[in-house]
């Protein structure tokens, strides 16, 4: 199918701490962001500092789990033999209740239907190797 | 916006241009072929290459350390790296000019050069693979992008052209434009790619996804090659060999956050936005100035969010300003005249800026624009910076 491999494998790769307990939280189903202790101001994706007031004070909260559709892309094109098995296959970028927005994959709709605004909540899936992926489904509150 | 220092108005220009073939397939080093398109700018700019006091290039395939040893400058009195992907070029340009204008160095080299289609696939008995990597955002990808499969420029600046194609209701046609003008300028150029594969908007349309909204002619060539320029001191420049190509203004500008797409509060504000405005502030000029247009053009999408950052229209409105062949050759604003690295080849823009060079020369062969005397340059890259510079013969 495609003559490159850009994603032998889809397990995300850490590089610091930040990313290491948003992941740990996944592999819990949980999915939680950052959250600014002095003014409350959540972020994504995890950094040491608020870009709204400075402070490098922060700690981890539980998100809802329900946004929107802010855009997407349909990729027809796999980047490795792993991706082939859900050709083709939509990547999200949801607007969160909470305000931030988080890429992920789609799950329970067509991607014909997808549309902006489209209320959507989370689903975890596990992830060969271990741990949870967090992919987003059409809500099902009204 | 704050007032801006017009310190390194038009003390730099553009004296030598330099390019390699443009292959698939080059089975050669990227150092070697940065050397060989080096050496013909020098050379075509009427330098030495002991003239040469300073090098400026992105922080991959060759050092400046390296360029320097090999054409034996025994005193580099200027390096920098520029990490902007794509953007870097016309960034540098920028940072050649102030280095010039502050009196650090009289003859830089700006460069770039890469196996961008053979590192992508390494022939299974290859003794020396290269590699292609995107330092300035490796833990945004590896952690949030990859495992969803997104990869490639080509599924994360979808993001973007899908929102505000769905946003606005541009259509298909309008990026088409992009793809065909490219295309039958190409035509013209010796070095491009696609010379002799014509395009009509049928044929656009009608080429297979690859991330939507992106199809196959969306995107750019895939190339093994390189690309250089020498800028020179202003007032040196005009004894050397070739009319000079001043730079007027240059700006870099990143988009917020830089490092995360998904995150923008606004994903149409690119780096572009940013810049454009600093550039033709410093320039005294308005885009409706510009007798040319070489436009970053990785994927068609991109030359449209780019044409509204400039401001040749309100956000929104850019199928109807590409539409009639605005961009095409006997259009009102011809653009990568050369076939630009949808049509030519990927040479992250440098090419452009050859191009730009040999259009100020009158140089441009039967896609001359006729009477250029100012042309703009562009330059996107990573997760949407974006430079700008406006070139005066």
């Amino acid at each position: 199918m495609t003559d490159t491999q850009f994603i032998p494998n889809p397990a995300p790769r850490p590089t610091n701490y930040l990313d290491e307990q948003f992941w740990e939280h996944c592999a819990n189903k949980i999915l939680s962001f950052q959250c600014c202790v002095d003014c409350e101001t959540w972020r994504h994706i995890p950094r040491f500092m608020c870009a709204k007031c400075g402070s490098p004070n922060w700690g981890w909260r539980e998100s809802h789990g329900r946004g929107t559709i802010y855009t997407w892309t349909v990729c027809h094109m796999p980047m490795s033999a792993h991706f082939e098995k859900d050709f083709p296959y939509a990547v999200l970028v949801v607007d969160m209740e909470e305000g931030v927005r988080i890429t992920a994959g789609l799950r329970g709709l067509d991607y014909r239907e997808l549309k902006i605004g489209l209320p959507v909540e989370v689903v975890f899936e596990p992830l060969e190797g271990g741990g949870f992926l967090p992919f987003f489904r059409p809500s099902e509150e009204v | 916006m704050s007032e801006y220092s017009l310190d390194f108005r038009d003390k730099a220009a553009i004296t030598g241009i330099g390019e390699t073939d443009y292959t698939r397939g080059a089975l050669r080093p990227s150092a070697e072929m940065i050397l060989e398109s080096t050496r013909i700018a020098i050379a075509d700019a009427g330098l030495k290459n002991s003239d040469i006091d300073g090098i400026i290039l992105p922080p991959v395939m060759i050092t400046a350390e390296e360029i320097a040893a090999n054409l034996g400058i025994e005193d580099l009195r200027y390096s920098a790296s520029i990490n902007m992907g794509g953007a870097s070029p016309v960034t540098a340009l920028q940072t050649a000019a102030m280095a010039i204008a502050a009196g650090v160095a009289n003859n830089i080299v700006v460069t770039v050069g890469w196996n961008g289609s053979s590192a992508l696939r390494p022939k299974p008995n290859a003794k020396f693979p290269e590699q292609i990597s995107i330092p300035a955002l490796e833990r945004t990808l590896q952690n949030y992008y990859f495992p969803y499969g997104s990869a490639s420029p080509v599924q994360m600046y979808a993001w973007i052209a899908m929102r505000h194609m769905q946003t606005f209701g541009v259509s298909h046609e309008a990026m088409g434009a992009v793809a065909l003008a490219c295309r039958r300028h190409a035509q013209f150029n010796d070095k491009a790619t696609t010379r002799g594969q014509e395009l009509d908007m049928e044929g656009y349309l009608n080429s297979r996804w690859i991330s939507e909204p992106f199809r196959l002619f969306d995107c750019c060539l895939e190339t093994d090659g390189a690309c250089t320029v020498v800028v020179s001191r202003a007032d040196q420049a005009k004894d050397l060999r070739h009319k000079p190509a001043y730079i007027m203004a240059a700006a870099e500008g990143h988009p917020y956050p830089a490092d995360d797409i998904a995150n923008r509060p606004d994903m149409f504000h690119i780096g572009l936005s940013n810049s454009a405005p600093k550039a033709f502030a410093m320039a005294g000029l308005k885009p409706t100035d510009m007798d040319f247009l070489q436009i970053y053009d990785c994927f068609t999408y991109v030359v449209l969010l780019q044409l509204e950052a400039l401001g040749f229209c309100e956000q929104g409105a850019v199928g109807e300003f590409v539409k009639d062949g605005t961009l095409e050759i006997d259009g009102k604003y011809p653009m990568n005249t050369h076939g630009g690295l949808h049509s030519q080849a990927h040479v992250w823009g440098l090419n452009h800026v050859v191009e730009a060079t040999r259009q100020l020369r009158g140089d441009g062969g039967e896609v001359q624009v006729k009477d250029a005397e100012l042309g703009l340059v562009t330059g996107w890259g990573d997760f949407g910076d974006g430079s700008l510079v406006i070139l005066r013969n």
